[in-house]
């Protein structure tokens, strides 16, 4: 067996055995990257010497016996959109031009306090704003699975250098299904937290209200791994939730004895692809086979998710991304005589056209004579899809359904019909809306080998439920994605 | 429906300078995207519905001065600069 062949936890416990070195696990990484990166296109930037400098540091603490995290001396790779101080942070778009970050996003600070080593940053569509990474200023990120199909996105860069085979695991960023999807597309687990659960300071904004960082990983036990560092209240994040969470990694148990789970029949009706019904509809009666329960659920909003959410996301959007103009930092046009055209003109230069196109929806839909129609319409939209959601979680623990309407498409299609594209995150988004924890975890594979992944959806907080159900199918039925 | 008018203004006002190829571009596939907006919202009733900002609370921190970063290495980033400030083109005549 390889060493990357093995999962974070896995590796965690060779490393406290002193069975491997972080060395040894860090030439491995790298030789890896310097050999598949050339197909994959997953990494932006290595950080290859200040992994070094880190691993050195964490051998030491090995050695000398202290009582350190499961992962300490884990190798881990970032996505591009979360700030690592020293290391150049670009969000895979031209206009952030070479900027490094002075701080640690909270995130990557809790990494280094756990003693992982950050190897890199992934590749990403541009600003978060995508579901294949094809928009991203460095090139398109390629499918491991089949190097002509998109990775998903935004996080594609993370799935696939976990799928890869490049790092065992690594961070994503959610806000519609960015962590979900890729990791369904290619054959890993992703986690997307209860929003609020993980700080948002130094995770570089593309709609406030509804992104989350979270694991992408080889299975679910180092999904739990990952979370129980990275969660938590932080002062510099006025969303963080001011509670205390479970363990997650030992709190998994394998048990869903008396789980009901829900699963949406109506939402298999039209849109998706026979294998993926047919692949995520065998979890629920494996689930049966385990003990569970499914009820059938009406979940009607379905219907009106995705203007919601292209709404109050690209709203959102055109604020957070008004920072952006080549004043403070970042890439500066030449082509300007007063600071109105400087500003437009850097703008104009360094956005790629989905932020622009994003940008002026939303900017449209922000504007006088159009706010009610549209954004206000779209925050009651949400509000009646928390309901909906409320109601569901009355009748049961979790829900069960596709985390996308098909397997991976081929590159270049996508990006063709932008409201297939968006219509594609139909059920991923109502999850950010209504800031739920969502799990992918590979089921199967469809007649042309390209992974699926089912969905669980929990109740706010119940992270630890869904993060469990998963183990549980993991445990009973697959390996994950070793 | 929205006109090139429209879209050159909306690019005004997100600071963007639009060619006329891109602004053609931009009438079309908002154009898409809106009509599809507005199909689905009219089909949804929303009128005895609350907005979901009234029912959020919200933590504020003390007011307490606590230290930031230093101005050098904030300004490490920026294109040009003096010792104290970014520097752009001038602003007031």
């Amino acid at each position: 067996m390889g060493i990357l062949d093995y999962t974070a936890v896995e590796l965690g416990a060779l490393l406290k055995a002193k069975e491997i070195s972080c060395r040894e696990i860090l030439d491995e990484v790298y030789s890896k990257i310097s050999h598949k990166d050339i197909e994959l296109n997953a990494f932006i930037t290595l950080s290859r010497d200040k992994a070094y400098e880190q691993a050195e540091k964490v051998q030491k603490r090995i050695l000398s016996g202290k009582d350190l995290s499961p992962l300490a001396g884990v190798p881990i790779a970032i996505k591009d959109n979360i700030c690592t101080a020293g290391i150049r942070t670009t969000c895979a778009s031209e206009i952030l031009g070479e900027f490094t970050p002075p701080y640690n996003a909270t995130a990557v600070e809790k990494l280094y306090k756990n003693d992982l080593v950050i190897v890199g940053k992934t590749n990403m569509d541009e600003f978060a704003m995508g579901s294949t990474s094809e928009t991203s200023h460095f090139g398109a990120v390629k499918n491991p699975c089949n190097l002509s199909c998109v990775p998903g996105g935004s996080s594609g860069g993370s799935a696939a250098a976990v799928a890869g085979g490049e790092v065992v695991c690594a961070l994503g960023s959610d806000t519609g299904g960015s962590i979900r999807q890729p990791a369904s597309y290619c054959g890993v687990t992703g986690f997307k937290p209860t929003y609020g659960s993980v700080s948002r300071y130094g995770l570089i904004a593309y709609a406030s209200s509804l992104d989350q960082i979270g694991p992408i990983a080889k299975d679910v036990r180092d999904c739990a791994a990952i979370m129980d560092c990275i969660v938590g209240y932080d002062t510099h994040d006025s969303t963080s939730l001011h509670q205390k969470y479970p363990e997650f990694l030992s709190g998994l148990n394998a048990s869903v004895k008396g789980l009901k789970i829900g699963v949406p029949h109506k939402w298999y009706e039209k849109g998706v692809d026979f294998s993926v019904k047919e692949k995520t509809l065998k979890v629920a009666r494996e689930f049966e086979s385990l003990g569970a329960t499914v009820v059938d659920l009406d979940l009607d909003f379905i219907d009106y998710v995705i203007p919601t959410y292209y709404i109050i996301a690209t709203a959102e959007a055109s604020s957070n991304l008004s920072r952006f103009d080549g004043v403070k930092y970042g890439y500066r046009s030449t082509d300007f005589r007063t600071v109105d055209e400087l500003i437009s003109a850097t703008r104009s230069e360094g956005f790629g056209k989905e932020v622009q196109k994003r940008i002026m929806l939303g900017t449209f839909v922000l504007s006088s004579g159009y706010y009610d129609a549209y954004y206000k319409k779209a925050l009651k939209m949400k509000r009646m899809i928390v309901d909906g959601f409320d109601r569901a979680f009355k009748q049961c623990d979790i829900i069960l359904c596709p985390v996308a309407p098909t397997t991976a498409p081929k590159i270049g299609c996508a990006l063709k019909d932008a409201m297939k594209m968006y219509l594609s995150d139909i059920y991923t988004v109502s999850v950010n809306l209504a800031g739920l924890p969502g799990l992918s975890v590979p089921c199967g594979y469809d007649t042309d080998g390209m992974p699926v992944g089912v969905q669980f959806i929990g109740k706010k907080n119940g992270d630890l439920t869904v993060l469990n159900a998963g183990y549980a199918y993991q445990t009973a039925f697959s390996k994950g994605n070793k | 429906m929205i006109t090139l008018d429209t879209v050159k203004y909306v690019a005004e006002l997100s600071r963007l300078k639009v060619d006329a190829a891109f602004a053609q571009q931009m009438c079309s596939e908002l154009g898409d995207i809106l009509k599809y907006m507005d199909t689905i919202n009219s089909t949804v009733d929303t009128d005895t519905v609350d907005d979901i900002c009234k029912s959020e609370k919200a933590y504020l921190r003390n007011d307490k001065i606590m230290k930031s970063l230093d101005r050098d290495v904030l300004l490490a980033n920026a294109p040009e600069r003096t010792d104290e400030t970014p520097i752009v083109p001038k602003t007031v005549e």
